[in-house]
């Protein structure tokens, strides 16, 4: 649930406060970024999308109701604003013609060895999983606030973070982890 | 709970994403740029006031003017050239508070009232604000009408508590002081002299991030500082304008049985304060 703290940010940001816009920025800006390069492993690409989703944020605010939570859309804007991203740089990758060097750049991602990072072992899930774990283990959201951000409920969300969290465990090679006790 | 996998997990995440943290300021910067460009003086201001004065000055002030103006626009012209190369930035969207120059009064400026929340022992209440208005030292800041009102000296304004209270409780409420040329060294040490000129000792002192950035100074009374009615005093020391050196100084009257309320409606109204420059 939004605290009336942070309603009281928004509705301040709603009337043009610089000042209020960058509390908001202070508390959601480390973040951004890091959801950002776990999505691109970029420092660029994830500068890029934090500073266009503010953007966006800023400019959108009006239509932002505040009795609503602010921490799922807001999220909601970065993850579109990061797919998009990925999206083009995947284009600039290779000419719109040879389909077939999809598949190809697509192996050659899968045959890539992790090197026991964990955001390498991301390149291996689907991306539906990549947001759900960076969202989960990043920003630590809660089952409920990821329900919202994807938009499924909560049972839903509850059966593809098991899958999700199985997947990366998965790939995750080497053994660096054991069950619990 | 987090479990052995969770943690290990979570814990790679942010050792792994940890550089991408510091690029935090200069992103700030980019977004800045782009949604607040800095305001630039308009032209048309004198080209208005000349339209009052009598022909001959105003043909004198005209060929002047112009020839002023001309520079001015020349000189402009150079840093929008200039602006343009390095940033090309969007005009904002939202519009930008008026400008001095265009004379508006700043009661006409904003919204005159407005509702904010909070959530005394987690009940959630709505508070009236009403704008309160300080044209020569350039701010605004809303007051819970229903429980306090704005009062205007020369040298320092005063928001008091008026709900009943009676000669027995010690007197409640903010002043607000405006200091030009300051440092905020200067302004510790006149607040410790006004401390114990009143008989009262400081308790705390802190950097504090809320209701905005500023230095705090709590101080209670030097004899029998935990009664119910004994005073309280907080100050806040704000540093407003870095370049001009403009602070104000908020002092919070309280004792000690109203702390807890009184203090979050003083620093909820304190949230909305704005200084909106020269």
């Amino acid at each position: 649930m939004q605290s009336s703290k942070e309603r009281n940010l928004v509705k301040k940001i709603q009337k043009g406060n610089e000042k209020a816009f960058k509390k908001l920025y202070d508390k959601y800006a480390s973040y951004a970024l890091r959801t950002a390069f776990a999505m691109t492993k970029n420092n660029a690409d994830a500068s890029d999308i934090v500073q266009e989703t503010f953007i966006r944020v800023y400019r959108n605010i009006d239509s932002f109701d505040v009795q609503m939570p602010f921490k799922p859309w807001f999220y909601r804007i970065l993850i579109n604003e990061g797919k998009r991203v990925l999206e083009k740089r995947k284009r600039e990758a290779m000419p719109i013609e040879s389909n077939e060097n999809l598949d190809a750049i697509q192996q050659t991602t899968e045959k890539k060895p992790m090197n026991g990072k964990i955001l390498e072992a991301l390149d291996h899930v689907s991306d539906d999983d990549r947001t759900l774990m960076i969202l989960k283990y990043v920003d630590r959201f809660t089952e409920k606030e990821l329900a919202e951000t994807m938009g499924v409920n909560v049972n839903t969300l509850k059966s593809r973070l098991l899958r999700a969290r199985k997947r990366l465990k998965e790939v995750y090679a080497g053994g660096e982890f054991h069950d619990g006790p | 709970m987090m479990d052995h996998e969770d943690k290990f997990f979570r814990e790679s995440f942010l050792k792994e994403t940890n550089e991408a943290v510091d690029h935090k300021e200069h992103v700030w910067h980019n977004i800045q740029q782009e949604l607040f460009p800095k305001k630039k003086k308009s032209l048309w201001t004198g080209r208005i006031a000349m339209g009052f004065g009598t022909v001959a000055a105003a043909i004198i002030i005209v060929i002047i003017s112009t020839s002023i103006l001309t520079t001015e626009r020349a000189g402009e012209e150079g840093k929008s050239e200039q602006h343009e190369q390095l940033e090309q930035p969007e005009q904002p969207e939202k519009p930008e508070q008026p400008s001095d120059d265009t004379k508006i009064p700043l009661e006409d400026q904003y919204e005159k009232e407005i509702q904010m929340e909070r959530e005394p022992e987690g009940q959630l209440e709505i508070v009236d604000m009403e704008l309160a208005v300080h044209e020569a030292d350039r701010y605004i800041i809303y007051v819970d009408k229903d429980r306090f009102e704005y009062k205007m000296d020369e040298d320092e304004s005063f928001i008091q508590f008026t709900e009943a209270e009676g000669d027995m409780y010690p007197e409640v409420g903010i002043t607000i002081r405006r200091y030009d040329d300051a440092e905020e060294q200067d302004l510790v040490e006149r607040v410790n002299e006004e401390i114990a000129d009143e008989d009262m000792v400081i308790e705390e002192e802190e950097n504090m991030s809320d209701p905005f950035d500023a230095y705090a100074i709590t101080a209670y009374a030097n004899e029998s500082p935990h009664e119910w009615n004994s005073p309280v005093y907080r100050y806040y020391i704000y540093e407003a304008d870095e370049e001009e050196h403009v602070y104000f100084v908020f002092k919070q009257m309280l004792f000690m049985e109203g702390m807890g309320g009184q203090s979050s409606l003083m620093d909820l109204m304190l949230e909305t304060f704005e200084y909106v420059g020269e």
